[in-house]
């Protein structure tokens, strides 16, 4: 005889500083908020409060996106796609749903993102990203 | 101060494991109200749920008891915290009772959920019987809850 157990384990973690500004820029502001490091000058999204390329604490808020590149994207088995994109301003990759139908999506495609119509500061308050056609490099 | 931002998480898992053969011959009983014991040849202790080899004498055990749906309430309490529902998964809302049941013809306790949620109606050593679901499935929730008899 096969028994089946299940848990569901709901519960809460704090954004912290830089989370929660990032959050609140996406659905106050449909902004994407990232962190320009003025030691390295790297920029990292979503927005930090120590540079994770240097451990630099001199950081400045800039927005990067909302177009960006494609870096690697894959199909799950319960054929949602999933993409890590370099936003446009940006030198960290950023992982979201790729909500249009991914079948001609390559690396080096030119996405969007798409922002959900309703907003509670949720990394879901971005829907995904969605393909740009038209529009050069 | 910025707004901080609580981010809600819900983890869930589900998963299948084998009943072992003590377990399945429980659970088929049940499906059909029956509650049975398997019962130690050497020292006599019935065990319930029914466990392949006797906890005092190391002994396997094969003889098979009927256990009533009723018995004493040896231990209680009434928790003031939602918790999870181990048999579903889910949060149960509280107040509720829970309680140590030695049901009739079992020498040790299972552990369920108690119809009374207020403690200044629950006492060891209260009767109580098994409220069953309308309709078995064959697992330990079969039994929803143990009411008082008063």
């Amino acid at each position: 005889m096969i028994l089946e157990g299940a848990i569901r384990i709901p519960f809460k973690y704090a954004a912290g500083r830089a989370g929660s500004r990032f959050l609140v820029a996406l659905r106050d502001g449909m902004r994407i908020v990232a962190s320009r490091c003025e030691t390295c000058a790297r920029v990292a999204v979503p927005l930090r409060t120590l540079c994770p390329a240097c451990g630099g604490d001199d950081l400045a808020e800039v927005e990067v996106g909302p177009g960006g590149s494609v870096i690697a994207w894959t199909q799950t088995p319960d054929a949602g796609s999933y993409a890590l994109v370099r936003l446009d301003g940006a030198d960290t990759a950023f992982l979201h749903r790729l909500v249009a139908a991914p079948a001609g999506c390559r690396i080096g495609q030119r996405v969007r993102v798409r922002f959900a119509s309703s907003r509670r500061a949720s990394i879901l308050d971005i829907d995904g990203f969605e393909p740009v056609t038209g529009e050069g490099r | 101060m910025n707004e901080a931002i609580l981010v809600p998480i819900e983890m869930a898992a589900t998963w299948r494991y084998a009943s072992g053969a003590a377990m399945e011959r429980f659970c088929d009983g049940l499906r059909e109200r029956r509650i049975e014991a398997l019962r130690c040849g050497v020292c006599r202790r019935s065990y319930l749920p029914p466990r392949p080899i006797c906890g005092n004498c190391h002994a396997p055990l094969s003889e098979w008891v009927s256990v009533a749906d009723e018995g004493r309430l040896e231990a209680w309490t009434v928790l003031q915290v939602p918790m999870l529902d181990a048999r579903t998964g889910s949060i149960r809302e509280a107040p509720y009772g829970m309680g140590l049941i030695r049901l009739d013809g079992a020498d040790t306790t299972i552990n369920h959920y108690l119809a009374e949620s207020d403690p200044a109606r629950l006492a060891i050593g209260l009767r109580v019987r098994a409220v069953w679901r309308p309709e078995p499935r064959g697992a330990m929730d079969d039994i929803v809850h143990f009411e008082v008899l008063r």
